[in-house]
């Protein structure tokens, strides 16, 4: 079988290379077979198929060259991936203000279909957030929150999806420069001294 | 609207449902403006529009700008407020140039690329404005930050602005907190929320000959009688008038109320001016109102408390959200104002809500 020969719940997939392997060396969620040389998947598992994952450090080395990798956080990344429209979809940036007990209240800005030229503020339960990105979930996190229709099996489901940003990690060079700049900045700044003497 | 007559004292509290602004006439064109906030969606500060509205020219009248504290909603647009107040001397919270408070700052400074901003550009902008005027003040308890001798005004009224709050240790009770949220290396940078309590605010007594006002800013209450409003009243360094106008700290919350600010250093009655805040937790709460109403017959509320609105999409995003059980809320577009007047020498304060 080759990639040029999938055929994914109705949809023809034109595979690149890259795409070729990943679906070769994964096991995709097998629906049918109708014909031969024709094979049917569910839209889920080829979105998680073709999508480019990293790929993991080799922890073990052998004589012929070949490697042990840690396995590719397949179900993780399925969670995070934001699945192919089949509609409209709706985009909000988001900025997490507060965290209670099972919710966390965020601050949106719609970046794509709403028209909304104002900021909303919304409350969200703390499950809609995937367990991969719980590590994130912190006042001032920055995520994407997207809704939207998506087929699934020729099945038009709506889904909400929320993917936190996972951005660089503070450094020790960087804190103290932008710390130094900043400290000369407010040494810049002439301050009259206090007088104390009331007349009240 | 017209501007005050020159002998006449205003006291404008901007409040949204979410962020507060105080200014106050002194008398002669001379104002102060207290923190900032921007009507939704806008970066032109409330207060600055509210001068023009009036037809003043804040650039030349606006004597003092001060930053209570580090908060969203008392800062947005207060970078701007700065620098259109040229004449202004500006006031921060002597907290503001802790090494903990600044590290604090450095570590958000980089940009994020997010709509969202770095949370920290208004204040590092603030500072860049402070750096080129030749007076700049630091807010401390008991500290004169404004006089204007009485010849040298029309009323005839000796005019003081001083700062009550925080106290030293106040200050150094603040910088350790905030050394707690000061990001370590190899932690996923994110944008600065200011989370931080507010017992390092700075709270204002204004007096215009025996006309006084207190404004306080979100100072709160703190178990330590050496911070919070335990230490304002205790003071004997401040000055010991009682004020008429109140603006109530930290929108009308349990946790800023001091039964001895009733008593010590207010007159019977004041007019209480608060802002309400609406986010998790709403403030004023019901039971907040009742316990002014208790103390004064004039509370004002410059918007309803819980007057978010429910944002409608159009119905296709409607559809959506409902099926996933999500509301979306706006702060309203109406900028919510209570304006207090009062001739100098006259009985009563006139005062009247206003939406802009």
């Amino acid at each position: 079988m080759t990639a040029s020969a999938l055929k994914f719940s109705g949809l023809d997939v034109d595979t690149d290379e890259q795409n070729q392997t990943a679906v070769r060396r994964l096991a995709f969620q097998e629906l049918a077979e109708p014909s031969a040389g024709t094979r049917v998947f569910s839209r889920a598992a080829v979105a998680t198929a073709v999508t480019p994952r990293p790929v993991s450090t080799p922890f073990a080395f052998f004589s012929d060259g070949s490697s042990l990798r840690a396995p590719s956080p397949i179900g993780l990344r399925a969670w995070r991936a934001i699945p192919t429209s089949a509609g409209k979809t709706f985009e909000w940036e988001g900025l997490v203000l507060e965290i209670q007990d099972a919710s966390f209240s965020a601050r949106l800005r719609n970046i794509k279909g709403a028209k909304t030229d104002y900021d909303e503020v919304a409350e969200f339960d703390l499950a809609d957030v995937p367990p991969g990105d719980r590590d994130l979930l912190q006042p001032g996190g920055i995520f994407r929150w997207v809704v939207g229709l998506e087929s699934r099996s020729g099945t038009r489901q709506r889904y909400s999806r929320i993917v936190f940003r996972r951005l660089p990690a503070w450094t020790s060079r960087s804190l103290k420069k932008s710390e130094d700049e900043l400290k000369a900045l407010v040494s810049g700044i002439q301050w009259i001294k206090n007088d104390a003497t009331s007349t009240g | 609207m017209t501007r005050p007559a020159l002998d006449e004292v205003e006291v404008t509290v901007i409040g949204p449902s979410y962020g507060e602004s105080v200014l106050v006439h002194l008398g002669d064109d001379h104002w102060i403006i207290v923190d900032s906030v921007a009507r939704q969606g806008q970066t032109r500060p409330a207060a600055i529009e509210y001068l023009h509205s009036i037809g003043v020219n804040p650039q030349h009248a606006v004597k003092l700008v001060v930053v209570t504290h580090w908060h969203d909603d008392h800062i947005r647009g207060i970078a701007n407020t700065v620098q259109i107040c040229a004449a202004a001397t500006v006031c921060v919270p002597s907290s503001f140039t802790g090494s903990e408070f600044l590290s604090f700052l450095a570590a958000h400074a980089d940009p994020l690329a997010s709509s969202f901003g770095t949370g920290v550009d208004e204040l590092r902008q603030v500072f860049e404005t402070m750096r080129t005027r030749a007076e700049n003040r630091l807010g401390l308890a008991d500290t004169r930050l404004l006089q204007i001798p009485k010849h040298a005004v029309s009323h005839q009224c000796h005019v003081e602005i001083w700062s009550l709050s925080p106290s030293a240790f106040q200050v150094t009770e603040s910088l350790g907190k905030i050394a707690k949220l000061i990001p370590g290396f190899g932690k996923t940078k994110r944008r600065a929320v200011s989370t931080a309590e507010n017992d390092h605010s700075i709270a204002l007594w204004i007096s215009i000959g025996d006309e006084c006002i207190l404004l306080g800013g979100d100072l709160e209450e703190t178990p330590d009688a050496r911070a919070g409003w335990s230490a304002v009243v205790a003071s004997t360094a401040r000055p010991q008038q009682k004020a008429s106008v109140f603006k109530v700290p930290h929108h009308g919350s349990e946790t800023g109320h001091n039964e001895n600010v009733w008593t010590d250093m207010l007159h019977a009655d004041p007019q209480a001016i608060l802002t309400p805040w609406n986010r998790a937790g709403k403030l004023p709460s019901p039971a907040d109102i009742q316990r002014l109403e208790a103390r004064t017959k004039h509370v004002h509320l410059t918007a309803p408390p819980a007057d978010l609105s429910r944002v409608k999409h159009n119905h296709e995003v409607e559809k959506l959200l409902r099926d996933f059980g999500i509301r979306t809320y706006r702060e309203p577009r109406e900028v919510g104002i209570v304006r207090a007047r009062k001739k100098l020498g006259a009985a009563d304060w006139v005062v009247e809500r206003m939406a802009s």
